[in-house]
């Protein structure tokens, strides 16, 4: 337990400033949502504008976006987009922290299992992202109340909230899978946003492919937000895909984490 | 008797096809206090980080308190005792908070240890650990691997960063730790700071352990160092008998070691016109260089 509080409280602050751009990133696009639906047709034309592939790979779906979900699916684009780089950066620091900053003799010398270690420090990961997500829930839920005052599907909202996390989680696991190969790495986070922005790119090829099997190569494509609106349902398929990424990715950085050999400082 | 703390049965670890240590096999028993030493390189610190299982064996294997150390280092670390030789601790952190996470780890309640430890080492806890001097953050890992007095104690060069004063404290502590029971393994290449306190000593070179002595027997059995300075030049060749080695001529000053027959030595001084006259143990710089050059 030691450990996990340690860990929560080291990554307190971050996590503090992730769910914060998150509320504000939501909120501030909530507030446009009664201007965009006053003039709605004019606001259309202009995203009609867009070339197809441009409004695919931003998120742009025409056919909802008048509603609310589909305005806060769109919304949610982009919010999963910071989720996903606090979830990589997360799984990245918290497992190569130790070797990082060359306070792993400290750590692993102490009467602590290298799997207390690790589950102590997915432990507090999970903990972290998922008290995000729930805080992020609960304001985006009231925000939306507030500033749309349209009723919407409470189902679809959550669905599509817990589509965020889901990605959040196949990143964290990513995330944990690459530290624990990280030595001698000052920063973390040129290394998450190389691996978020990559999976973003292929996203985008993805969404624009004639091939459906190429969303299976990034995980911002798992959930797709027409489907969970025209559904109330997540693709079990892709569900499946994301729950073996995590466990996969996080049983592999178990296996190297308790094996693994730690160099001198 | 006393039963073995630490057995170690034909070690070796490759780091790749890079050589930590080769076929390594040594015990140290209850109540020791065992300096390890040799080079930098020569496997000392892959010894001992073996032992903490900070690095898994290529082969061989390790036990500490009867227990593998591969299968069991959490019960192991309840009662071990390491300070690295260099010192990195959680830089945001007190110097009080690292000491409270650490003392965390284990069972015992070590609070009074602790305020003992940090009234010796004169060490200011409410500095952050980022503003620590060497010789500080030292300290820091002194008090954290000795406050929950551990019956086995792992230095890895220890004294490095400390000031003599601090240092003869530290070897302090140690000897007292040690009559309080608890065995103690140290890894250092500065020679005459295990000379200090070690009861037994295990040489290392080239990841191979060359000689394992007890601490009085290595003095004995082995060269006295002869320093003479005469009046008048000396020739070397003149000492060139059964028993001499490592002869340092210096205008006319002559230092050699000599380990033959003492009654022979005087004679071939006693016929000379000397000035002045030394023999002394050789100190461990010496014993050490002696086995090195013996081995070349």
């Amino acid at each position: 337990m030691n450990i996990y509080i340690q860990e929560l409280k080291i990554n307190f602050k971050s996590s503090v400033f992730y769910l914060l751009g998150m509320i504000i990133l939501a909120a501030f696009y909530l507030t446009f949502f009664p201007a965009f639906t006053k003039d709605a047709s004019a606001f259309l034309k202009l995203l009609e504008g867009f070339p197809q592939v441009f409004q695919n790979a931003f998120g742009i779906d025409l056919k909802n976006i008048l509603s609310i979900m589909g305005f806060y699916a769109f919304i949610l684009f982009y919010v999963t987009l910071i989720a996903s780089i606090q979830g990589m950066n997360l799984g990245v620091s918290i497992l190569s922290k130790e070797e990082r900053e060359k306070t792993a003799d400290f750590l692993m010398t102490k009467p602590a299992s290298r799997r207390k270690i690790l589950l102590s420090k997915l432990g507090a990961s999970v903990s972290i992202v998922l008290v995000s997500n729930l805080l992020f829930y609960l304001v985006s839920y009231i925000s939306t109340i507030i500033i749309v005052k349209d009723s919407f599907s409470f189902k679809i909202f959550t669905l599509l909230h817990l589509s965020v996390f889901l990605v959040e989680m196949v990143f964290l696991a990513i995330g944990f899978f690459v530290g624990v190969f990280l030595k001698r790495v000052k920063s973390t986070i040129s290394i998450t946003m190389a691996v978020v922005f990559s999976f973003f790119a292929i996203g985008a090829f993805a969404v624009n492919s004639s091939s459906d099997k190429m969303r299976y190569l990034t995980p911002f494509k798992y959930f797709d937000t027409s489907y969970i609106q025209k559904n109330s349902s997540l693709e079990l398929s892709y569900l499946i895909v994301s729950i073996v990424v995590i466990l996969v990715c996080l049983v592999g950085s178990y296996i190297i984490y308790v094996n693994k050999d730690i160099d001198s400082v | 008797m006393a039963g073995n703390i630490i057995e170690i049965k034909n070690l070796t670890k490759y780091y790749g096809k890079a050589r930590g240590v080769i076929d390594i096999s040594f015990n140290i028993k209850e109540g020791e206090i065992f300096g390890f030493i040799g080079p930098n390189g020569a496997g000392k610190s892959t010894t001992l980080r073996t032992l903490l299982n900070l690095i898994h064996p290529t082969s061989g294997e390790c036990t500490i308190f009867g227990l593998d150390t591969t299968k069991h280092p959490a019960k192991i670390a309840e009662e071990v005792g390491y300070i690295p030789s260099e010192i990195f601790y959680y830089d945001n952190m007190k110097v009080k908070e690292l000491l409270k996470y650490s003392a965390s780890f284990y069972k015992k309640d070590s609070k009074k240890r602790m305020a003992e430890l940090i009234d010796i080492m004169e060490l200011d806890v409410n500095k952050k650990i980022r503003d620590l001097s060497l010789g500080n953050k030292k300290k820091v890992g002194i008090i954290q691997g000795l406050m929950h007095e551990p019956r086995l104690i792992i230095l890895d060069e220890p004294t490095s960063g400390l000031d003599p004063l601090m240092q003869q404290r530290f070897f302090d502590l140690i000897t007292e730790e040690n009559k309080k029971g608890a065995t103690v393994l140290f890894s250092s290449h500065i020679l005459n700071e295990v000379q200090k306190i070690s009861t037994r000593v295990g040489i290392v070179k080239e990841g191979k352990l060359i000689k394992l002595e007890d601490m009085n027997t290595l003095r004995e059995k082995t060269y006295k160092r002869v320093m003479i300075e005469s009046t008048t030049p000396i020739n070397e060749d003149y000492f060139h008998i059964n028993g001499t080695k490592d002869f340092k001529l210096s205008g006319d000053k002559l230092s050699f070691l000599y380990s033959g027959d003492i009654n022979l030595l005087s004679k071939k001084i006693s016929d000379l016109n000397i000035h002045d006259l030394l023999i002394e143990d050789p100190d461990l710089e010496d014993i050490f260089m002696h086995y090195y050059v013996r081995e070349e």
